[in-house]
This record gives structure tokens, sequence and C-alpha cells, in this order.
């Protein structure tokens, strides 16, 4: 049987939706209000899946699901400007990007999903799952 | 797949206390398995059951099921948890380390037969078992 394990975490960082290849007016009438830099308070959603070890009952061992966010999503990007990190800080960009920084740090396979929380209202996760 | 099939989701609250150790392991291999969640007295969660349940929208009731029918099986399967120390009062977690995968796995169980004895209309398709806010487990039915 297959148990899917979440865990959440925040970062603070700020961004803004440009693409350099567009002038100023153009970005400016794509992009809108997005264009200017701005924050936002991400929660972070990481999904691994896969079977229980038998004896500890555990998909993944906690301290090191823990270990390996702060590492890679936490400490490299909150409080910063997800610009100088990322190429395309779109949410849904974000979203892959993280995902596959995370993917070769869990056993083949056990990394499912990431999904992020930028707003209240706006929610983007990374693969779609399949149908 | 049909249009007359939906899914219900209920929400429980329960309160227990817990630690993670395996009598098969020597201490050295418990702290480095379960961290700090091998403690030898343990610690207490507020634990946040999610049952999602899947049928067909009665025609006549207009419902896949009576939430109260729910909750009554939620409370039921939940109950020898509810404010119990998991490692000394629930049988199955004298060998078993009450992790929130296996506490997941006890509580699909119960939540099958539960359902399967109050409405064999419905099926559990899936629960969420969070720990803590940020950290949580789910198991397809």
């Amino acid at each position: 049987m297959s148990f899917e394990l979440t865990r959440e975490v925040e970062i603070r960082s700020m961004h803004n939706l440009n693409n350099p290849q567009l002038s100023v007016e153009e970005n400016q009438k794509l992009y809108g209000p997005c264009y200017g830099q701005h924050g936002h308070h991400y929660k972070v959603r990481v999904t691994l899946a896969g079977s229980l070890d038998v004896k500890s009952g555990l998909v993944f061992d906690r301290d090191r699901f823990e270990r390996i966010l702060d590492s890679t999503v936490v400490g490299p990007l909150d409080g910063m400007d997800l610009n100088e990190v990322f190429p395309n800080t779109a949410c849904e960009a974000l979203a892959r990007s993280i995902f596959l920084r995370l993917k070769p740090l869990f056993p083949d396979g056990m990394l499912k999903r990431v999904g992020i929380q930028e707003t209240r209202k706006n929610y983007f996760e990374f693969p779609p799952e399949a149908e | 797949m049909s249009q007359d099939r939906s899914v219900v989701a209920r929400r429980l609250m329960f309160s227990s206390a817990h630690f993670y150790k395996q009598e098969k392991f020597s201490v050295e291999e418990n702290e480095r398995t379960f961290g700090l969640c091998y403690t030898p007295h343990g610690h207490g969660h507020n634990y946040v059951l999610e049952a999602f349940v899947e049928g067909v929208i009665d025609p006549k009731t207009r419902l896949v099921m009576n939430l109260s029918d729910l909750d009554q099986v939620m409370k039921s399967a939940a109950k020898p948890l509810e404010h119990h120390h998991l490692n000394f009062d629930v049988p199955e977690f004298k060998t078993l380390v009450p992790t929130t995968e296996n506490i997941a796995l006890y509580l699909r169980n119960k939540l099958i037969e539960g359902l399967a004895k109050i409405d064999p209309k419905v099926r559990l398709h899936r629960i969420r078992l969070f720990e803590t806010d940020d950290l949580w487990v789910e198991v397809r039915a």
C-alpha cells in the first residue's frame, strides 16, 4: 500500500514576473501589477510517496526530510529575491524548479509532488497527477 | 465515471500521547531512526483526521451519506486513541510503532469496517491524518 507523506515549509521571498526579451511597456501590459517587485509568504508542500518500512513504520526519515527541505528550499530561498535564483518565478515554474532540485535527494521515484500556496487564492503544483 | 457518484469529507480532532520506539532496535538504532520522537515517556499531538467517502448521490435523500453517520463512524474509529497513550493503551501499537503512517493505517481499517456496517452503499475513498499543521499522511483506501 502506498502512503503519501507531506511536509510544509514556509518561505517569505520576493519576486516579480518579467520576460527580459520584452520591453518595459510590453512587460507592464502582460503582467500588470506582478511586474512590480513584490513578495509572498509561500507555503511549499512537499509530498513523498512510498510503502512503509516494516520495522520503523515510516515512509521516510522525519529528520532527514526536514534537513533536505531546510538546505534545499528554506535556506536558499527564504528572504531572497527568487529572480536571482530562478529564470522564471511564476509559481507554476517555481513548483517545477523546486521539484527538480529535490528529486535527486530522495530515493528513486519517492518525490511525488511539490505544491505551492502562493496566496490564499493561488495554488500551484507540479507535476500534474496522472488520471 | 458515473455522474451520480461524488465525494464527501469530514474532519475529526483527537489528542493522543505516543513515542516512537521499535523494540527490536538498540537504543542507538532507535535514536538514529526516530530522532526527537524517541523519548522515554512520550509526547502528545492534536491529530486531525479527514475522511473522504465516495458514493452515489441518493435520489431520495440527495446525499452521498448522512454526515452524522459519518461522524459516528469516525468517532468510534478514533475512540480507542482519544486521550490515550498509544504505546501503552492500544493493543495494535504494542508491536507496531505508532507513527503517523501506522495510525493512518489503523484508522483506515477501522473506517472501512465502520462504514460497511452503517452504510454499505458508500466506500472510503482516502484519509488524511495531520500530526501537525505542517506534517501529514494521506492513504488511499
